[in-house]
């Protein structure tokens, strides 16, 4: 049983963050250089934390394992980042925002969490813009706003379709300008294999050097997680090929709380799998839906035509055309939220109108756009993303109508974290999308990137000195006094030795392939238990064969691509009987998670009396069942509701 | 401050060798200007040549050196410059070069400047040594050769220096002739072959370095590039093929002997040097009436 | 999708076990690779075709498979990120080569960029640059107010342009000097081109330009063929415009007042 102390200040939720900070000890600036961070991502929220605490005075190690911290997959976010400015006169409010992130996270994320969000977001427009980062901005000179994710206040800011790219560059530049002033230091090309524990707090990890394959442990006062997303569990997802659960996972197995690790965000808008080749799915910016109109044919038969490349989708008439967001959603249309329109399209497609090669996909049509607004217009609002889709499908997508599928894209569950960002572990901050406390059980649009940058600029530079204050200077324990940092070392020497040595048939990537499909497939965009119970025998077996049968070419103590998707495939495989589980365990549909058995005419039925709380999952040994610990959601400002886009 | 920063010293910023051969490159840009337009009076009358250069030649010794120093200046600085920014750049392809080469974009003349610049070099030694060293140590006999000119007092290019006022508005001067001694030269093929191959050379290194020039002063963008492009071709073009219309043309006969030609100078005979002494030949058969408007068009 | 069918083609492909081994050509047979494929996912199917065969797979460096990230860096046929211009090799789509066919691959070739495995190679080189001067020095909530310096859409729209670099180095490796200018020149734009870089234009310049000189790149010949195969359009006006700054503030450096006497 662990102890789940959300340590959320007392008070009225629009003071609570204000009387945290007051609370916080500080670290007399003299004294900062003494602590040592470690600080594993270099994301948003990894590097603008690191940067952000090297700026203080902190002694900082970050650590990511691309060639540059400048290559995180924060860089791939298109749409924007949101904030509560109000520049629009819309009548937004930090409330406002607060209430739709809580309600568009389907009443599972834990309220003061959300109002913090909601609250620092103004800081970090005002933070970015000084850094020089190139919003998009009217001709007065101010900054321009749009309207996304279904939101009805126009509150996202963005710069082109490449917003995630310049946030991510400019905390890249304040993390670069620590790394010239020499307070943190970058580790790039290293990737964490464990999390080293010295008298149950987190003080240090161990890396592997993937240029030459050195194993090599690192103290620390404190170690801060902003390791990601686990995305990739499911094989193809939009998430980069590097992105892993390692570092979560290896803290999970050192006794951090997994929370909600169920929570998977499906994008609506990606571009369909072509093959059995595929390694990646690539995202479509979700504001393609303000002008396109979502569409099946209304009979197989069509759809069976299309699929064989023997009709053309122009050729479809309008009677024959099954609109069904606009059907089933009236009001919102085919802007229907995220999980709403990506469950559309798999019953859509599971009814045999699907179309693409694979049946798997669904028409995004701007034919009515284009007659009512012209071309140029079209380009002009989409001309990149119509270039990339052309690019990629060498389909023209003026002419035909785009095809599109949903993949997985984010995910919000992640280590348990307190109001402070600290996981149960002392010592151990879980940043960004490695932790699960601000989206509950579905994101909303554009809200990824103020949470990572909320994280990484304005909480975990003000809650770790206060933890780094109460333990006090000479916290940091000497490697060669503790045996915990060698003991650390040679079990993930040992575990790369067993990697290595079963010279078995099969690569990592068939592996992944495999676990991919079965996630994908059990616990995708709609679940049953029978599916789920299913998914976990299946998981095991995978396991079972992995253990077996894998076969790692090359050797260990160098650059070995191989071995690398071999450590990271091996912790999926565990992760995703976890995820499985968790899947099972939450009898409700929420959010992102439908169970196919809790739904009324396709709408999710969320059951607050037994599942308004956080699932925790805890660790208790390699064959032994995880534990179930749970944390209460107390919604004191607002009250459930149910979601109706109708 | 500390010693630390001697270490690297010798080190120019690229940028500044950027700005240096583009300044340079600039000045020789304008000088090729003005000495093609000096080439091109070989097709007027051999006087109008002849003349040019012997004003070129009677310019104050400072002015004249001064004048040659700095173009000399300028190619060495280019020069050095190039090889030491080749130098550079090989070293920083490394060690291992493509093996499959492609090019999108970058001109062949730009990419040929180096070699184009190194053989314009030679090029320019050996011009030098033919048409201005060698003459002026008098040691090629056959271009002693003097030719008469005709110096109209108070208009044209004397009366523009101003210095020849109203002591004499026509006279003939015996002066070296460059005239002649341009045709002879390219009268052998194989002079005239290298020649023209050097001004096509020329024409490749000016085609990249005349609006390339712009770039690396910050003076160019996209809007402008491709103006600057046509204008740079333009003035290489007319450079180069206006010095090469000089040996096609003598090769062709358009441009023929000068008639005029005479002796070997005994005496360098200078009507501007030594004006206040009398000339070889005055020319004492002009009428007065022509003096006197003469006179007169110069008030 | 379009018409996709599947085509065979001869790999060439650069291997080099480590910074200081000697490299040399290897060619492979790589057959049944969809045109839909893209060309990082065609060297997945050879790696798992060498896998399989017990070899050692061609290690590339790549993430996040969309165009964005700037990790792909490899020179296919001569040319930095393949034939087609305007994207990166992970977004090249192997309809653009014909069955049968014979591709060069080849890591970026630069001295700053040494090879580290295969077609991998070191850019540290850029973020050292970077580090140098490629920031806005702002301490972490001590902005002001976003909307309060007004900035004119079109200085945002150019420095949104020039921010636009991914950082991947195909300037530097098609350039024929492997000089990292456009690179530079678009961080410098972009910083220096918005008020809130102002302050720190002319340091910036310098030392960035400096960083630039210290890691070995080439030197400029205004060539053109780097904003050729920029997969993000980078364009020489960036570079024009760091001419100009880097020569104001030199000049701006030489006559700067040299404070104080000293007591």
């Amino acid at each position: 049983m662990i102890t789940l102390n959300s340590n959320i200040p007392e008070g009225p939720l629009a003071q609570k963050w204000s009387k945290r900070k007051s609370e916080l000890k500080l670290v007399n600036p003299a004294n900062r250089r003494k602590y040592h961070i470690i600080v594993v991502g270099s994301g948003l929220a990894g590097g603008a934390a690191a940067a952000s605490l090297g700026e203080m005075g902190f002694n900082v190690s970050c650590f990511c394992y691309q060639d540059s911290p400048r290559r995180a997959h924060s860089i791939a976010a298109q749409g924007g980042i949101n904030a509560a400015k109000n520049y629009q006169n819309d009548g937004d409010s930090v409330y406002r925002l607060f209430y739709d992130t809580v309600k568009g996270g389907d009443f599972r994320a834990r309220e003061a969490n959300v109002y913090r969000l909601a609250e620092v977001s103004n800081a970090i427009i005002d933070q970015c813009v000084a850094q020089g980062v190139p919003f998009a901005r009217e001709y007065g000179g101010t900054l321009a706003n749009r309207s996304f994710g279904g939101a009805q206040v126009s509150r996202t800011f963005y710069a082109r379709g490449q917003t995630g790219q310049q946030l991510l560059l400019g905390a890249y530049s304040a993390l670069s300008k620590q790394i010239g002033l020499g307070t943190v230091k970058m580790y790039n090309r290293h990737e964490m294999m464990d999390l080293v524990l010295v008298n149950g707090a987190a003080k240090g990890i161990v890396t592997r050097n993937l240029v030459t394959g050195e194993i090599k442990s690192w103290n620390a006062d404190c170690v801060v997680l902003c390791t990601g997303g686990y995305g990739n569990v499911f094989y193809l997802s939009t998430n980069a090929q590097g992105c892993n659960v390692t570092a979560a996972y290896r803290a999970y197995k050192h006794g951090a709380g997994f929370a909600n690790p169920c929570f998977t965000q499906i994008h609506p808008t990606c571009i369909p799998v072509h093959g059995e080749q595929q390694s990646k799915l690539t995202l479509m910016s979700e504001s393609l839906r303000n002008d396109g109109r979502i569409w099946v044919p209304k009979s197989r038969e069509d759809a069976k035509l299309i699929r064989e490349g023997k009709k053309s989708p122009n050729d479809i008439k309008e009677e024959d055309r099954d609109y069904y967001l606009e059907r089933k959603y009236p009001s919102f249309g085919n802007l229907a939220p995220r999980d709403i329109s990506s469950r559309a399209a798999k019953e859509a497609c599971d009814d045999g109108r699907g179309v693409a090669s694979t049946g798997r996909g669904v028409f995004l049509d701007f034919r009515d756009a284009i007659e009512r607004l012209g071309e140029q217009t079209i380009r002009e609002r989409y001309g990149n993303l119509f270039d990339m889709y052309e690019n990629i499908t060498g389909v023209n997508p003026y002419k035909n109508p785009m095809q599109i599928y949903p993949a997985s894209h984010y995910t919000m569950g992640g280590l348990w974290v307190d109001y402070n960002l600290m996981s149960n572990i002392p010592g151990l901050f879980v940043g960004g999308e490695a932790n699960f406390s601000d989206h509950g059980a579905n994101r909303l649009g554009a809200s990824a990137l103020m949470q990572g940058l909320s994280d990484g600029y304005f909480v975990l530079p003000a809650t770790v000195p206060d933890y780094l204050a109460k333990c006090g200077l000479g916290g940091m324990p000497k490697k060669e006094e503790h045996p915990e940092y060698a003991a650390a070392e040679a079990a993930v020497r040992e575990r790369i030795d067993k990697l290595m040595s079963i010279k078995g048939t099969h690569s990592p990537r068939y592996f992944h392939q495999k676990l991919g499909h079965v996630v994908w497939e059990k616990c995708g965009m709609g679940r049953t238990k029978e599916d789920l119970i299913e998914g976990v025998k299946l998981v095991r077996e995978i396991r079972k064969e992995f253990w077996k049968d894998l076969r790692v070419v090359g050797t260990k103590d160098e650059l070995n691509v191989e071995l690398e998707r071999a450590s990271r495939v091996a912790d999926f495989l565990e992760f995703a009987e976890l995820m499985l589980r968790d899947a099972i365990e939450r009898d409700e549909s929420c959010g992102c998670h439908l169970r196919t058995e809790h739904q009324d005419k396709g709408e999710a039925v969320r059951n607050d009396k037994d599942f308004a709380h956080v699932a925790v999952w805890e660790y208790k040994g390699d064959d032994v069942e995880p534990e179930l610990n749970k944390e209460p959601l107390v919604y004191e400002n607002v009250h459930f509701a149910t979601r109706s886009y109708k | 401050m500390s010693s630390k920063t001697c270490s690297c010293s010798c080190r120019i910023p690229s940028l500044v060798k950027k700005y240096l051969m583009a300044l340079t490159g600039a000045v020789l840009v304008l000088f090729m200007l003005a000495h093609v337009v000096g080439n091109l009076q070989m097709f007027g009358a051999p006087d109008k040549i002849n003349t040019y250069a012997h004003l070129l030649h009677a310019l104050p010794p400072a002015l004249l050196w001064g004048f040659r120093i700095v173009i000399a200046a300028c190619i060495i600085v280019h020069l050095c410059l190039a090889i030491k920014l080749k130098l550079e750049n090989l070293a920083a392809r490394g060690t291992e070069d493509y093996d499959a080469k492609a090019t999108r974009y970058a001109a062949f003349s730009a990419r040929f400047m180096i070699v184009s610049g190194l053989l314009l070099i030679v090029f320019i030694v050996l011009h030098l040594l033919q048409f201005t060293v060698f003459k002026e140590a008098g040691m090629l006999a056959q271009y002693e050769n003097a030719t008469s000119i005709t110096a109209v007092g108070g208009s044209g290019f004397f009366g523009y220096l101003g210095q020849h006022g109203n002591d004499a508005a026509v006279m003939k001067y015996e002066v070296f002739d460059v005239y002649q001694m341009v045709y002879n030269a390219f009268s052998n093929p194989w002079i005239s072959l290298g020649y023209i191959v050097a001004m096509l050379l020329l024409l490749s290194h000016l085609s990249h370095g005349a609006h390339s020039m712009f770039q690396s002063f910050g003076l160019r963008n996209e809007k402008l590039r491709p103006i600057f492009r046509v204008i740079a071709a333009i003035y290489a073009i007319f450079v180069s093929f206006g010095l090469i219309s000089v040996p096609v043309a003598v090769l062709t006969g358009v441009i023929k002997p000068n008639p005029d030609t005479k002796a070997p100078i005994a005496q360098a005979a200078c009507p501007f040097t030594k004006c206040a002494a009398p000339c070889a030949e005055p020319a004492s058969e002009a009428a007065p009436a022509e003096q006197a408007a003469a006179a007169t068009d110069e008030k | 999708m379009s018409e996709e069918k599947t085509i065979s083609l001869t790999i060439k492909v650069w291997r080099q076990k480590g910074k200081d081994a000697r490299g040399y050509f290897e060619t492979h047979k790589v057959s049944n690779v969809s045109t839909g494929s893209s060309f990082l996912e065609m060297l997945d199917i050879l790696n798992e075709d060498l896998v399989a065969q017990g070899k050692e797979p061609i290690a590339f460096d790549h993430d996040c498979r969309e165009g964005i990230c700037g990790m792909c860096s490899m020179t296919i046929n001569g040319m930095p990120h393949g034939p087609l211009p305007g994207v990166t090799t992970c977004q090249l789509h192997m309809r653009h080569f014909r069955d049968g066919e014979t591709i060069t691959i080849e890591p970026w070739r630069a001295k700053p960029f040494p090879v580290i495995r295969d077609l991998i190679v070191d850019r540290s080189a850029f973020d050292k640059i970077i580090q140098a001067g490629g920031f806005v020095s702002v301490r972490t909530g001590s902005a002001i107010d976003a909307n309060i310096m007004p900035i004119p859409k079109e200085v945002a729209d150019t420095a949104m342009d020039a921010a636009e670099c991914i950082g991947c180095g195909a300037c530097v490796a098609a350039c024929k000097n492997a000089s990292a200018m456009l690179f530079v020149a678009s961080k410098v734009t972009q910083l220096n081109s918005l008020p809130q870089g102002k302050p720190e234009k002319d340091r910036r310049v310098l030392a960035m330009v400096k960083a630039m000189d210290d890691a070995g790149f080439g030197n400029c010949s205004n060539l053109g063929e780097c904003q050729a195969v920029c997969p993000k359009g980078q364009t020489l006006d960036f570079i024009a415009k760091m001419n100009r700054d880097y020569a104001v503030a030199t000049v701006k450096k030489i006559f700067k007042s040299t404070g104080k006497k000293k007591k």
